[in-house]
């Protein structure tokens, strides 16, 4: 099977996965407004705490900037995928949980020596949480459970437009969809009582646009910034009672957040460094056009480094391979119940495995870090293990 | 390449997954109604009880005997005789299983009479039962006729007792049914409408098996000459065909005479009593889920006697009245039903099929897909045997009146919701 066929295939699967809606590593905060924010900028910036914003790399597709794609006139493509531990604690109660998911197709097909053609599709929150509660009346125990899943996905369409070598402009048009389901069940310790859950089913959809920017002032200093625009999401609620009784669709708006950012990159012979920051404006969520929620904005501050002893391929494999570290500090979009907010600190790590002909390459990542807010006394540790796959071949060129 | 990419595919596909339920998630999720468990007590704002002839024939007992304010006669119709093959009876005897006995008098004179008149039809259709009574079936009884005399009373363990009946009236049964098979004319023979055992007076009331019984249905033995010569005399057994207890309820009260807001509400075996009760659940949201709904009541207890009477619930679907002619009765739910016994205080409702039935009809009120004209609540074993039981209504202690207590649950807040 060649790697068109690959890719069909791993399409046809992503995109059956993305919409039936991803899960990922528990998080009670997931359940809280859209979900846990997901940041992805390229396999390579996993390792690097995710700072990749002014990164144009070979193999670092980036998701975030449409500007900041490099594929050296062949048809790219990137698969990403994670697992994640998260161990959550209050006060001395604990759970571990851990889930696996793609994260991330991206398609790149140079069109033009200075046009490249994008598309892909990417998480933008995710959802999934496992609650419940011992309770009792004054005749029966009973034990109450949420089961939330779900999350928002994009699916983009775009073009890198290459003005000079210093600089380049991406641009996305982004279609959002997602959904978040719900499950309330109430189990009672006697047979006598009948054990009924509502099911709550958000589906949205709405769109957008990306743009970005790469700028490079200098061979070792590069910038990047870039602009997501907001989105109008539209919600269809459906409820299915525990009664069976089936409730009218419910209606209503919100809308996914602006962000901006900006990274910058500085490249030395073997070692290359970088910084991003990150802020998404959570506290313009709105609901059917009324801010409701008082969400702080999510940001994030993030930077690596990564060594690689040799670009040549002519030279010793084990020199080839990239070495990654970083770190990143955000603070989420949502708080405690006490209103304090709630911030993540996560080291980073990684390496890269180019192929042998230069055709591609597979990226290792862990994060291991810390959520929590200052005062409740719940948190969260997580550990994420990531991988993806990029690879390019020549496609769409006539054989000279 | 390809073989990396095929890794990396089937590592998509086999992604791992554990859950577990977040330590005190629940109580930390950012919602302002997450559907909480309520309880509420309904007391019954309305009761009222009256009194039927119980259905007749449908019960495994045939009582006969009198006690207390009760007295019942065994109406039966033998039909089959398709065994006998004779012109001469010689002897007949009725042979019935006897299980119980009420009372602690003695023995008691019993005379069989003819039924002069259909008293059920052929078919036997439900509307027929409710011809089955005492009241209909008492001006069909020809009582210049007697067809046996005999002595019935009490006995120490199950036994078969046997009657002797008056052959003369059993020939013309046989004679009638060969002359029906074969088409004849019947019009000089008596018709085979069955008999009835009746009597004056007892202080005691037996209780045998009914048709309804296999393995111990009532049964004729018949000793006959048959046809063919070469045999000197047979004995065949002929089985009841349909049978009934005719209960005769000596009280003050009139039948289906509705007693509103009573002192006591009744439900009985023999008396045919049924209660009413009324709860008003209209405050119970439509979105809620019911997963629990129990009636109780408050027994006027009695320990020295142990009645157990299946009480069923049924929903009436019209008639705000209460009039037992024009009432609908619910013929869609399931029927809660539970036992209640005169020797304890109260009375749940608790089984698990009676609170899950119950909880169908009290949502279906929350629904209005019904309206919630009240609850008739009778025994499933009307006709069967003595028992009795009472409740308090609440009258005269307000603690004391019949409760539906139900628990349910409402919808959490959407997650998108203000």
């Amino acid at each position: 099977m060649n790697l068109k066929k690959y890719i069909a295939l791993l399409s046809l699967i992503l995109t059956g996965l993305f919409l039936t809606g991803s899960v990922y590593g528990d998080s009670y905060y997931s359940s809280i407004g859209m979900g846990m924010p997901h940041y992805f900028v390229s396999p390579k910036a996993v390792g690097m705490g995710g700072a990749g914003l002014g990164v144009m790399d070979r193999f670092a597709l980036n998701s975030m900037n449409p500007a900041a794609v490099f594929v050296q006139g062949k048809t790219t493509v990137s698969l990403d995928s994670y697992m994640e531990m998260v161990e959550s604690k209050y006060n001395d109660q604990n759970s571990v949980t851990r889930n696996g998911n793609p994260s991330g197709f991206h398609f790149y097909v140079p069109l033009h020596s200075r046009v490249t053609f994008l598309a892909g599709l990417k998480a933008l929150t995710r959802a999934k949480y496992n609650l419940e509660i011992d309770g009792q009346t004054d005749y029966v125990e009973y034990t109450r459970f949420v089961r939330g899943s779900g999350g928002v996905s994009a699916g983009v369409l775009g073009l890198q437009y290459l003005i000079t070598k210093n600089l380049v402009l991406g641009a996305n048009a982004k279609f959002d969809f997602g959904s978040f389901n719900e499950e309330w069940k109430t189990e009672f310790s006697e047979d006598a009582y009948t054990d009924a859950a509502d099911e709550l089913t958000s589906h949205l959809w709405g769109a957008g646009f990306e743009l970005g920017m790469y700028l490079l002032p200098a061979d070792w200093f590069s910038l990047g910034i870039i602009y997501h625009s907001k989105s109008k999401l539209n919600v269809e609620d459906n409820i299915t009672l525990g009664s069976a009784l089936v409730t009218d669709i419910v209606e209503s708006s919100v809308n996914y957040p602006q962000a901006l950012g900006i990274g910058t990159s500085v490249s030395m012979s073997k070692v290359q460094l970088a910084f991003d920051v990150y802020t998404q404006f959570w506290d313009q969520f709105e609901l059917d056009g009324i801010v409701t929620k008082e969400f702080n904005n999510y940001t994030r501050i993030g930077g690596g480094m990564e060594y690689r002893d040799s670009h040549s391929y002519l030279d010793a494999y084990h020199r080839r391979i990239a070495y990654r570290l970083g770190g990143y500090f955000s603070q989420l979009p949502y708080t405690d119940v006490d209103g304090s907010t709630v911030n993540e600190l996560f080291a980073t790590a990684g390496l890269g495995f180019p192929f042998f002909g230069g055709t591609g390459q597979l990226d290792f990542a862990l994060e291991y870090g810390k959520r929590s807010g200052n005062n409740v006394g719940y948190s969260e540790n997580v550990l994420r293990f990531s991988a993806s796959f990029s690879g390019s071949e020549l496609w769409f060129q006539r054989r000279r | 390449m390809k073989r990396l990419l095929a890794l990396l595919s089937l590592s998509f596909l086999l992604y791992c997954t554990h859950d577990k339920p977040l330590p005190s998630g629940y109580e930390l999720l950012n919602r302002e109604n997450k559907g909480e468990i309520i309880v509420k007590e309904y007391p019954a704002t309305r009761t009222a009880t009256y009194w039927s002839t119980p259905q007749a024939g449908i019960q495994n007992s045939l009582m006969l005997g009198q006690l207390g304010p009760y007295k019942s006669f065994i109406a039966f119709r033998f039909v089959n005789f398709s065994a006998i093959d004779t012109t001469t009876v010689n002897s007949v005897t009725l042979n019935l299983e006897q299980f119980f006995h009420y009372g602690d008098g003695g023995s008691f004179q019993v005379t069989a009479y003819p039924l002069t008149e259909a008293w059920i039809s052929t078919y036997i259709y439900e509307s027929d039962w409710e011809s089955a009574v005492w009241d209909d079936i008492q001006n069909k009884i020809d009582y210049g006729k007697p067809i046996g005399t005999f002595t019935a009373g009490p006995t120490d363990s199950v036994s078969t007792v046997t009657f002797d009946l008056d052959t003369a009236i059993v020939n013309n049964w046989v004679r009638q049914y060969q002359l029906l098979y074969n088409d004849d004319e019947t019009d000089d023979i008596e018709e085979n409408f069955g008999f009835v055992l009746t009597l004056e007076s007892a202080d005691v009331m037996c209780q045998y098996y009914s048709a309804e019984v296999s393995g111990a249905w009532p049964y004729l033995s018949i000793s006959y000459d048959p046809i063919d010569q070469d045999v000197e005399v047979e004995t065949d057994t002929v089985y009841g065909y349909i049978d009934a207890s005719l209960i005769q309820y000596d009280t003050d009260v009139l039948p289906e005479q509705i007693i509103e807001n009573p002192d006591y509400l009744n439900i009985g075996n023999a008396s045919g009593y049924k209660t009413f009760l009324q709860f008003h659940t209209e405050d119970i949201p439509k979105e809620a889920t019911i997963h629990h709904a129990m009636i109780t009541m408050n027994v006027v207890s009695n320990e020295d006697t142990t009645n157990l009477i299946p009480i069923s619930v049924i929903p009436i679907f019209g008639d705000s009245l209460w009039n037992p002619q024009e009432m609908v009765l619910d013929s869609l739910h399931e029927v809660p039903t539970a036992y209640a016994a005169s020797i304890y205080e109260e009375f749940n409702m608790s089984n698990s099929t009676a609170t899950s039935n119950m909880s169908t009809i009290v949502q279906h009120w929350a629904w209005n897909l019904y309206k919630n004209y009240g609850l008739l609540l009778f025994s499933g074993d009307e006709g069967y045997s003595l028992s009795e039981i009472s409740f308090y209504s609440g009258k005269n202690d307000s603690t004391l009146v019949p409760k539906l207590r139900v628990t349910y649950s409402l919808p959490p807040d959407l997650r998108f919701s203000e």
